[in-house]
């Protein structure tokens, strides 16, 4: 691993000769806020539609299709109070397409970031229009996934009021206020002004691959940024929401408080609880929840390190709701009192040495992994987290367990009358 | 054991068969942490009607069967098999659908147990009428997840408008109604018929010594005689399609859409069948792909959006092709695409388009073979239908200009199409 960093720009590259196919990410962070969360996720939609470079979709899809079908791809995602806009390009391998296309695709991303600057000129007016459209679509088909959707809107509810609480993708009022200038303005201010990773994977040198994205991509100084791991306003009491929809299962979504710094070796405790919880195969919640009781077909924990909350998700048959929130709180107090066996510990440990080591077999797991140890400040490697979690013992847990304060109980249900979204 | 080397592809791989009729392929993945183990057998759900091979009689049993002895296999009498995957540290889980039914595990360490778990627990069914009841709670949950899922939904109604009788219409999980009627005896029946070695392979990628995967096979397999090929029952379908236009309300934002393609032209030898999938992609990238006029056209208009996208099935007994996507007015990019299509069929394709898309089509093939998981079911999948998946890389170079003419002649029939079209709710 070859690592640089000055002015807050990170490069990272990795070398490797397993893979086909070869991964560059530039990746943005600016603050989660109301007043650009929009206007940030919109303009990596703009920016992909071409600059005076590449004058349109079809010339920048024109020179993917050539380098053996690349894929360009950009996304928009919520890392606590920190909102992380990236670009990447994923290409083959110069092996299997009998030229060099490292720098070709490192010239290309910074092309289509820095295009609009760099060949002079704002944004299309009508690419905006459009894309503002496409941007609303998909802010409104967050319905769509029913379990993905009871899990924002618990969030939502948890943090009202708060940063956290807003979507990484925007919201549809704000996009109406948007203006060509307020965009290309946003858009100047991250990409020149924020903190940026560039993270490299492929089968090249490492030194000479980082000083070629060096030497396209720059140093130049940027701000520092500084996230906010913890729930910052005091604990209350339980909230219990429910919400309607056509739906033919009745979606719970728990938010709980974990109290737990995630930046000190508490974090490690906190995994392993998660996994004793609802991460691993013989899970707590699996075991008691889906196969004794039979009462759903999924149900899990995931932990947020990025703001110390824990959600806990299942789909449920409508009228089951108590029994299943009764049998899910069950689970969290039975670790509350040390009631862990062997296996359930086993369990847990193995599930995290596999997926941690699997990492290392994804260019991409492999750099959105290092990007959020960046974020969090600590830079070690998978394995070396699997070392940390070894020396986690049942009291540890118990003791973690014990500071969990659930602040949010979410159901999603149907609306009166079951529907069975029949076909028409 | 048969070793095979890919110099193009630089890729390994190594067959062993078996006297009962198995066979296992270890394709060699060098320095990689994880390794992939799959049991498949070649039973999905389009299997509910069949002779079976020891009575000779027709069977028929109730749909989402495959499905249910999925879920069930996992079972044993002294709980459930992942308490032992657990202690090695393996995940494991399976899957259902169309043709397959695939056992399998990723792990990264104590691979030769996790293993030899999967080929004991695989061969070892556990059926009471206790814990098929049980089970009937939690698949009932999973066809209900995805009655709301308008994905699963526009596919399969997309299905149901293609097909009039061929059972790949039907939801593989089956639905609330089929699955109360499975019983302990349904279960054994299809477990004894299509979990025979004869019906089954098994796929290890990985870092992994060949040798000791193949008799850790030998020294584990129950079944030692052979058994005879098992006789699938298909009903006649029709050439034409069932309906020309299905549509469903849910809750979603905007409307989402399929348009299919039915393809009459099945049951190919496998390497004129491989040809036909690729020639069908390479022509789908030249019609619909990106970088073509039709999908910025389309884009700019405000049509269609990213997620507009394509695929193309390919099986001995049925093969169709979709495209769809999110759109305000489906009904018009529909009347677009055949439209376009005619245009092209017209006008004819061009050069320079053509050997884009060929190199589109052969990134998008070289990429499986990064991931373990992928690469070894796209082997299985492949395996069944009687191509190899290695060979598809090779073929890509060798079809032509003038095959895809002709295949463009031959396919994306307008009167062999139809729209399937989940509207919002409310």
């Amino acid at each position: 691993m070859q690592r640089k960093e000055k002015n807050n720009n990170f490069y990272m590259a990795f070398c490797d000769d397993r893979f086909k196919i070869n991964r560059i990410s530039v990746t943005f962070i600016d603050r989660l806020e109301k007043e650009k969360n929009t206007l940030n996720a919109l303009f990596p939609m703009v920016l992909i539609r071409g600059n005076n470079k590449y004058k349109d979709m079809k010339e920048i899809n024109r020179f993917l299709d050539n380098m053996y079908g690349a894929t360009l791809s950009i996304d928009v995602d919520k890392k606590g109070d920190l909102q992380a806009i990236s670009f990447a390009i994923s290409f083959l391998n110069d092996r299997f397409a009998g030229e060099n296309l490292y720098t070709k695709a490192l010239q290309f991303l910074h092309d289509i970031i820095y295009g609009p600057i760099k060949y002079g000129g704002g944004f299309e007016e009508d690419a905006i229009l459009q894309e503002k459209n496409n941007l609303k679509q998909e802010i409104e088909s967050r319905i769509n996934d029913k379990v993905q959707y009871a899990i924002d809107r618990c969030i939502e509810i948890m943090f009202e009021g708060q940063n956290y609480a807003l979507y990484e993708k925007g919201n549809v009022d704000d996009l109406q206020t948007i203006t060509k200038e307020k965009l290309f303005s946003q858009y100047q201010e991250v990409i020149t002004k924020k903190p940026m990773y560039v993270f490299v994977y492929g089968d090249y040198d490492e030194e000479w691959a980082t000083s070629k994205a060096l030497e396209i991509f720059g140093e130049e100084k940027r701000e520092s940024i500084h996230n906010d791991f913890f729930v910052n306003i005091p604990f209350e009491n339980t909230r219990y929401v429910t919400e309607e929809m056509e739906v033919n299962q009745g979606k719970i979504a728990l938010g709980i408080r974990t109290n737990v710094d995630v930046t000190s070796e508490d974090y490690y405790k906190l995994l392993m609880l998660n996994g004793i919880l609802g991460a691993s195969p013989k899970s707590k919640l699996f075991e008691n929840v889906r196969e004794k009781a039979s009462l759903c077909y999924y149900v899990f924990s995931r932990i947020d390190r990025f703001k110390s909350v824990m959600i806990i998700s299942s789909g449920i048959e409508i009228e089951n709701y108590e029994k299943a929130l009764n049998l899910i709180l069950q689970q969290i107090e039975d670790i509350k009192n040390g009631k862990i066996d062997d296996i359930e510990y086993e369990s847990a440990i193995n599930y995290y040495k596999t997926a941690l080591m699997a990492i290392y077999d994804s260019p991409r797991d492999l750099l959105s992994f290092y990007l959020n140890q960046a974020l969090v400040g600590q830079i070690i490697e998978p394995k070396e987290v699997f070392e940390n979690l070894k020396n986690v013992n049942i009291e540890d847990i118990k003791r973690i367990a014990n500071r969990f304060e659930l602040d949010t109980v979410y159901f999603l249900k149907n609306r009166g009358v079951a529907k069975d979204g029949k076909d028409l | 054991m048969e070793r095979i080397y890919d110099d193009a592809l630089n890729e390994e791989i190594y067959i062993n068969s078996y006297s009962n009729g198995l066979k296992a392929f270890v394709i060699k993945k060098k320095n990689f942490s994880k390794a992939f183990a799959g049991f498949a057998t070649k039973y999905g759900s389009v299997d509910s009607k069949f002779v079976h091979p020891k009575t000779k009689e027709v069977v028929e049993v109730p749909d989402g069967i495959a499905h249910f002895l999925e879920h069930k296999l996992f079972e044993e009498e002294e709980g459930n098999v992942f308490d032992r995957f657990a202690k090695f540290g393996a995940m494991a889980n399976a899957f259902t659908s169309f043709k397959e039914t695939v056992y399998y595990f990723i792990s990264t360490q104590n691979f030769y147990e996790n293993f030899e778990i999967l080929l004991d627990f695989v061969q070892n069914p556990y059926f009471t009428d206790q814990n098929v009841e049980k089970e009937k709670g939690i698949i009932g949950q999973e066809i209900r997840m995805y009655q709301d899922n308008p994905n699963w939904r526009v596919y399969f109604n997309l299905l149901n408008a293609l097909y009039v009788n061929n059972p790949v219409k039907i939801d593989i999980a089956g639905t609330l109604e089929s699955i109360q009627k499975i019983t302990k005896e349904d279960l054994y029946l299809c477990y004894n018929t299509f979990y025979h070695p004869s019906n089954m392979i098994i796929v290890v990628c990985g870092d992994v010594d060949p040798k000791k995967v193949f008799d850790t096979i030998e020294r584990m397999e129950k079944t030692k005689e052979y058994q005879s090929l098992i006789e699938r029952i298909y009903p006649d379908e029709p050439e034409e399609v069932n309906q020309k236009k299905i549509e469903a309300r849910l809750s979603v934002a905007v409307p989402i859409f399929y348009v299919g393609f039915k393809d009459n032209q099945n049951d190919l030898p496998p390497y004129e069948m491989i040809m036909k999938d690729i020639q069908t992609q390479i022509m789908a990238e030249m019609l619909f792909g990106k970088s073509t006029d039709f999908y910025e056209k389309l884009y700019k208009e405000g049509l269609i959006n990213q997620n507009f996208g394509f695929e193309y099935n390919c099986e001995p007994e049925y093969s169709f092709f979709m495209i769809g996507g999110e759109s305000k007015d489906p009904e018009e990019v529909y009347r677009r695409i055949i439209e376009h299509i005619e245009d092209v069929k017209k006008k004819g394709i061009d050069r320079e388009e053509f050997e884009r898309a060929k190199k589109v089509v052969l990134g998008s093939h070289l990429r499986k073979f990064d991931n373990p998981e992928k690469l070894s079911v796209e082997f299985i999948y492949s395996y069944f239908k009687g191509v190899n998946i290695f060979e598809y890389v090779k073929e890509i170079a060798s079809v032509s200009f003038e095959m895809c003419e002709k295949r463009l002649k031959e396919f994306f029939d307008e009167s062999l199409s139809c729209i399937s079209i989940v509207w919002p709710a409310g």
